[in-house]
């Protein structure tokens, strides 16, 4: 059974470098159960492989579990949650009044359609060609070209020379590599200059995130579909921020508003037909949706999960998931070579411990 | 014996249309294991093989570089500094 907690008393606490630390009955959670996730997290039995589990509710960390050389201090790779960290730096961008979601994408890579806006490559509707396919489909996969072969000196040129196959829009494809033009992009709006700090001047610093790496392509381009390495403490702080409608402390670092329609299904998706499951793996502005899609006659894609819940996935099951009805954000890393981890049990049994506000 | 002759049957397929690839996702991911995540040699290997295996590799722990080869194709990522992490190089 889901419990909902709409309301909650507490002032949000925001972390400094470190979270304040809890005991999960302190926070409304129930040990023993949480213990159960756990165990299922970290269980040799079954296909995955996880790395790291790390729960925060009421913006305090209270439980955390390392293994495989795994550890607190250890950068992970986050791979295409990276993404998530990209549409928080649009918003932040938005919100200096450096550009607009309508801004065009030709303004600075005039060999795309001239109708591209910022607010098509952040809902995953370009239009251009893309095949997102991984070890899977090796051979036909656009995005290991970027990253590894023919795109790897400029991931953003590369992209922008892509067929364009549907209006702008209209059609939703997931695509790392309109996340890289979007990266390739903001270094035009922003100035070589300031780009090389950016993420750093403008988001990490604020949310204290001391220790990351973002690789760059040969162009200096950061890598915004794949490649932040950082702690699991600090990814949690992108969850909060988005939890906490974009304010940080005293600052509104992104428009509420933005974060609205980061985690509302984006009119590309629920306008395209997608294959089995994809079908309602809802999306919204770099972000993934646990939304019910009524309009695509289709349910959530974690059924036992809260419709509320909105997450930042990446390869080989790393996941940062934020339930704003519960205050809670968790954090999973993940080694999933074989098979990833079930994401709706993993969170079920989380939000099943979930008992007191 | 099977893995071989199913290289053998692929190899001027691969070397067409997917050159590189395999050395230098294994090179990249290695290097990023390795040296940003601070993992162990096996850990980092068993990560960055894929179906198609590495034939050989050279570790540089002191200076953080790797160097794969496979298919025919040799690649090197290194570490570059504690900003940007790994870089394929050449």
């Amino acid at each position: 059974m889901l419990i909902s907690f709409s309301v909650f008393a507490q002032t949000p606490q925001y972390p400094e470098e470190e979270w304040p630390v809890s005991t999960p009955e302190e926070q409304g959670i129930n040990a023993q159960k949480l213990e159960r996730a756990f165990q299922f997290a970290f269980d040799d039995k079954e296909p995955h492989r996880s790395d790291t589990l790390l729960v925060i509710r009421h913006g305090k960390l209270v439980k955390e579990l390392y293994r495989d050389g795994a550890q607190a201090e250890t950068l992970h790779r986050i791979w295409s949650c990276t993404k998530s960290f990209v549409g928080a730096l649009y918003g932040i961008t938005i919100n200096k009044r450096l550009l607009t979601l309508d801004t065009t994408i030709s303004s600075y890579y005039p060999i795309v359609d001239k109708r591209l806006t910022v607010e098509n490559m952040l809902m995953m509707s370009s239009g251009l060609e893309w095949n997102e396919g991984y070890e899977g489909n090796p051979l036909r996969s656009q995005v290991i070209r970027m990253l590894y072969t023919e795109g790897f000196n400029d991931m953003a040129t590369y992209v922008s020379r892509r067929y364009q196959v549907y209006k702008p829009g209209t059609h939703f494809q997931y695509s790392s590599g309109e996340t890289n033009l979007l990266m390739g992009f903001l270094k035009e709006v922003v100035g070589e200059e300031k780009y090389e700090n950016y993420p750093w001047v403008e988001l990490f610093d604020p949310l204290k995130i001391k220790n990351v790496i973002w690789q760059r392509d040969q162009k200096g381009t950061y890598v915004g579909s794949s490649y932040l390495f950082m702690r699991a403490r600090d990814f949690a702080k992108l969850g909060y921020l988005y939890l906490h409608q974009g304010k940080w402390k005293e600052t509104q670092l992104i428009e509420a508003e933005y974060i609205r329609k980061s985690v509302q299904p984006n009119p590309g998706f629920l306008s395209t037909k997608l294959d089995g499951e994809w079908n309602r793996h809802s999306y919204g502005m770099h972000w993934w949706l646990n939304a019910d899609l009524p309009e695509k006659n289709e349910p959530r894609i974690y059924p036992d999960v809260p419709n509320d819940a909105y997450f930042a996935l990446g390869h080989h099951g790393q996941t940062l998931a934020v339930i704003p009805s519960l205050d809670l954000i968790i954090v999973r890393y993940g080694s999933d070579k074989k098979q990833n981890i079930d994401r709706n049990k993993l969170i079920s049994l989380i939000v099943q411990s979930v008992e007191k506000n | 014996m099977k893995k071989s002759l199913l290289l053998l049957i692929i190899l001027p397929f691969l070397q067409g249309c997917f050159p590189k690839v395999i050395s230098s996702f294994y090179s990249r991911e290695y290097c990023s294991c390795r040296f940003i995540e601070n993992r162990e040699d096996q850990y980092c290997h068993w990560y960055a093989s894929n179906f198609i295996p590495i034939f050989s590799r050279e570790i540089d722990v002191e200076n953080k570089k790797v160097t794969s080869s496979s298919v025919g194709f040799t690649t090197s990522a290194s570490f570059i500094n504690s900003k940007v992490g790994c870089q394929i190089i050449e």
